[in-house]
């Protein structure tokens, strides 16, 4: 195996994981978000010479997973699946004991909030870094996470409920 | 008041975190198979660019006639997806050769995405046998032939039986009919691989 070889299998196998997990937090359904992810890491493995020397590679790859994606299911004439995949009914535990409350929280949100909310938290990037990643304005950014977080709190907060209907 | 109105921003997007990460993955592809993935792709592209007649495309060609030998020598192809579970070849005239190496860990996003990718709608599961109830008729879609070129019967209707190891199967997408698609189920322990035709979105498997 040749050094830019071994170099991108590291990569690869450090980055898998949180690129996925970020791209099925945007999409909703994990077996798009693994064809997309694959997919996306060949690309980069294609233009590894480009890619290695990104500010981000990770982040390089959730945005061309997320770029690619939509385009192949529909060059491929299939059905694009339900962004909902993973997720059965809230309140309803989910595969393996899911907080579903939380996973139809995320579901809720637009997508450029999704896609903020991804960057942050499975690739840890900093508002400069996603501002750059996602080609808006950091103060943008910020929006988008402030209004994230008060959907999210708001989603996650139970309807009080009258005594009456104790 | 509930534990959510309490906690801080960080808190909320660590849950939100939480919850996505007990999202149960997929084993992470082998980096051989993507790096292939990504050298097919370069060589699409060095392909596509070279059609008026280069190098390129004259090497793409002699490798595509190596992966079935001899008799494949003279197999007019447009394209090779190659990984080290299976090696797909596209024909000019529409139909796809699939060879699977039934010993490698197949990933089966990464065969269902390139069999999309010829044009041919598959849905591609491990460990698991799909069905539709009633079953479309299967109108020949695959032929298979073993390494010496001698072909397999189909196996008879209602009956399941896998494909033999290193066949190579040829696809014919233009024999699906509308609503349906492939089926390709991979049992790991027995390295064995079950094909089919199911309908488009009406289809359970075992375990779901």
């Amino acid at each position: 195996m040749s050094n830019e070889q071994a170099e991108f299998a590291e990569f690869f196998q450090a980055s898998w994981e949180p690129c996925l997990r970020a791209v099925v937090a945007v999409v909703g359904s994990t077996p798009r978000a693994e064809d997309q992810v694959a997919e996306a890491f060949a690309r980069a493995w294609a233009s590894w010479r480009k890619v290695s020397r990104h500010p981000a590679p990770q982040a390089w790859v959730v945005r061309t997973a997320l770029n690619t994606g939509a385009s192949w299911w529909r060059r491929s004439g299939r059905e694009l699946p339900l962004a909902d995949h993973d997720l059965t009914a809230p309140g309803v535990p989910g595969r393996g004991g899911l907080d579903n409350t939380v996973l139809t929280a995320l579901r809720s949100l637009p997508a450029r909030q999704r896609e903020v909310v991804a960057l942050r938290i499975f690739l840890d990037l900093d508002t400069g870094t996603i501002a750059s990643q996602l080609g808006i304005e950091a103060g943008t950014v910020r929006m988008h996470l402030s209004r994230a977080v008060a959907a999210l709190r708001r989603e996650l907060t139970p309807t009080p409920t009258t005594e009456a209907e104790q | 008041m509930n534990v959510y109105d309490e906690m801080s921003d960080d808190e909320v997007l660590r849950a939100a975190e939480r919850s996505l990460s007990a999202i149960p993955m997929a084993m992470r592809p082998d980096a051989r198979v993507i790096m292939a993935r990504g050298r097919a792709r370069q060589r699409r592209r060095l392909t596509g660019i070279g059609a008026v007649g280069t190098a390129a495309a004259a090497v793409a060609a002699l490798s595509v006639a190596g992966v079935f030998g001899g008799g494949s020598a003279s197999v007019n192809t447009t394209g090779t997806i190659r990984t080290a579970a299976f090696t797909l070849v596209k024909n000019a005239n529409g139909t796809v050769k699939l060879t699977l190496s039934l010993d490698q860990q197949i990933n089966p996003a990464t065969l269902q995405h390139a069999l999309a990718q010829d044009g041919i709608p598959a849905l591609v599961r491990i460990n698991t046998l799909c069905s539709s109830n009633p079953a479309p008729a299967d109108p020949g879609v695959i032929s298979i032939q073993l390494p010496d070129g001698s072909p397999v019967p189909p196996p008879a209707p209602g009956t399941d039986k896998p494909v033999p190891r290193d066949a190579v199967m040829v696809i014919n997408p233009a024999k699906l009919t509308a609503g349906t698609e492939l089926n390709f189920n991979y049992l790991n322990d027995n390295h064995e691989l079950h094909f089919g035709v199911v309908s488009t979105g009406s289809y359970t498997c075992g375990g779901d």
